[in-house]
């Protein structure tokens, strides 16, 4: 039988824009819509051309002139503007050295390999609408805020707003100019965990978590967060709400990882990464084992996981 | 078509590229450094890796219209005038390679590994490895290539 061949359409722009003001690219944006996107590390352009995703495209839209790289540590806060490379912010002494944001560095740092961290930027990482990623699993932990650059001028929003608009949609009228991240106060402690088919793969499940405990050795915040390639994106909130007000201990961070496990969306797609039961166990574990470690970087003995 | 400046290998060109076109494309069919492969085309084998500005990358990855001004390391940049890159003659000693086509970007990529961390352990060549893939050697004989590369770096 003669193999049947599939023609995709192909991608081909035809324009070629380094936008040097915000101006130029929301105008841009406006008047093309879909048919113009931004690049950041385009690592994602040749797959997505590839597949036949990206026919539609016009233009490209280099935002590189507007020179949005910095990483700058305000004391109570830490600004990563849209161009960082994901290799910046791995290294990042402001960031891997603060017990409150190393789930950040360590995502940033489960980006593989070099080559991609050496292309991929943050502003990117949020906005391709890809749902798996290592680095805004950290972010949605931290409770980063977007600040965008939208016509009516610069606004903030929160992480998780931000990414149900650009998962769900294609934003023609902003775009992202840095992520802020503000430190809490107290005692706090952060954490990333991924789990992939191998240390190179996407993540089948990431997580984010972020304690503190007070002098009393109670807890006073949790936040944690879980996403990856069959785990809907999403914090914990129920979860969370388990630890809140409590001492961190084995039994609370069990209780708090069984919550996380019975309320994370999965999806159920046996045939490519597992069956949802499979996922939800994944997620129990890989809660357990982030939240146990920010609870014995807080000091906390004896803390076992699975 | 925009023209862009790249410096490849030490000698600059001046080049027209499309606004999709990949600097794998670029460089193989426009500057003739056909040392950078073409395999997965999209960042899963590490054949197409090159160094620009002094950071590996997967060529098929990047854009050449937002290269411009670029320098740009291919395998055919190791070779001096003193001979092959020590790196080189050890990859042969060492059968740190038999078909040769994932050796270029390999080559790049511990290249880059040496010239900033010239004693790493075996777990930082690794990861420094970790994104090219070879279905000849098994990698143990291209690990102990860089290896013995840094301990001559060092004896030097």
């Amino acid at each position: 039988m003669p193999e049947t061949s599939v023609v995709l359409p192909v991608f081909k722009p035809q324009r070629y824009v380094r936008a040097k003001t915000p101006e130029e690219v929301l105008s841009i944006m406006q008047t093309y819509r879909e048919k113009a996107r931004i690049v950041g590390g385009n690592t994602f352009l040749n797959e997505l051309a590839k597949r036949g995703l990206l026919s539609d495209v016009e233009v490209l839209l280099d935002i590189e002139p507007l020179e949005l790289h910095h990483l700058k540590d305000e004391g109570n806060r830490v600004v990563i503007g849209a161009s960082t490379k994901i290799e910046d912010l791995a290294h990042s002494p402001s960031v891997k050295n603060n017990a409150a944001l190393t789930a950040l560095a360590e995502a940033a740092q489960n980006v593989h390999p070099v080559q991609i961290r050496n292309l991929a930027t943050v502003g990117g990482c949020i906005s391709t609408g890809v749902p798996f990623l290592d680095v805004p699993v950290a972010l949605l932990a931290l409770n980063a805020e977007v600040r965008v650059v939208a016509k009516s001028g610069e606004k903030s929003m929160p992480i998780d707003r931000y990414l149900d608009m650009s998962l769900t949609d294609y934003m023609a009228d902003k775009f992202v100019k840095e992520l802020v991240v503000t430190l809490p106060r107290g005692s706090y402690s952060s954490c990333f965990r991924k789990f992939g088919l191998t240390g190179f793969d996407y993540a089948l499940v990431n997580v984010a978590a972020r304690t503190s405990l007070d002098i009393n050795g109670i807890c006073g915040d949790a936040s944690i967060a879980v996403g990856g390639k069959g785990v809907e994106l999403s914090r914990m909130k129920e979860a969370e709400a388990v630890l809140t007000g409590k001492p961190l201990n084995e039994n609370t961070i069990g209780a708090a990882s069984q919550k996380a496990s019975d309320t994370a969306k999965v999806e159920d797609d046996i045939p490519l990464r597992g069956s949802a039961e499979y996922k939800k166990h994944i997620v129990k574990v890989m809660v357990n084992r982030a939240l146990a470690e920010t609870a014995t970087q807080l000091g906390v003995k004896n803390i076992g996981h699975d | 078509m925009i023209e862009i400046t790249l410096k490849v290998n030490g000698q600059m060109h001046r080049v027209s590229v499309e606004p999709g076109e990949n600097l794998l494309r670029t460089l193989r069919e426009k500057i003739g450094t056909r040392g950078v492969k073409q395999s997965c085309d999209y960042g899963g084998c590490g054949a197409c890796t090159v160094i620009a500005n002094g950071k590996t990358v997967y060529s098929c990855m990047t854009l050449s219209a937002k290269m411009s001004d670029a320098e740009i390391t291919t395998v055919e940049g190791l070779e001096t005038t003193h001979g092959l890159d020590p790196l080189q003659t050890l990859f042969m000693e060492k059968w740190a390679l038999q078909c040769g086509f994932c050796t270029p970007g390999i080559l790049l990529s511990s290249k880059c590994l040496l010239d900033s961390n010239p004693n790493p352990s075996e777990g930082e060549i690794k990861e420094a490895l970790a994104g090219h893939v070879c279905r000849c050697t098994g990698y143990i004989k291209i690990i102990e290539a860089v290896r013995e590369a840094a301990e001559l770096r060092s004896r030097k």
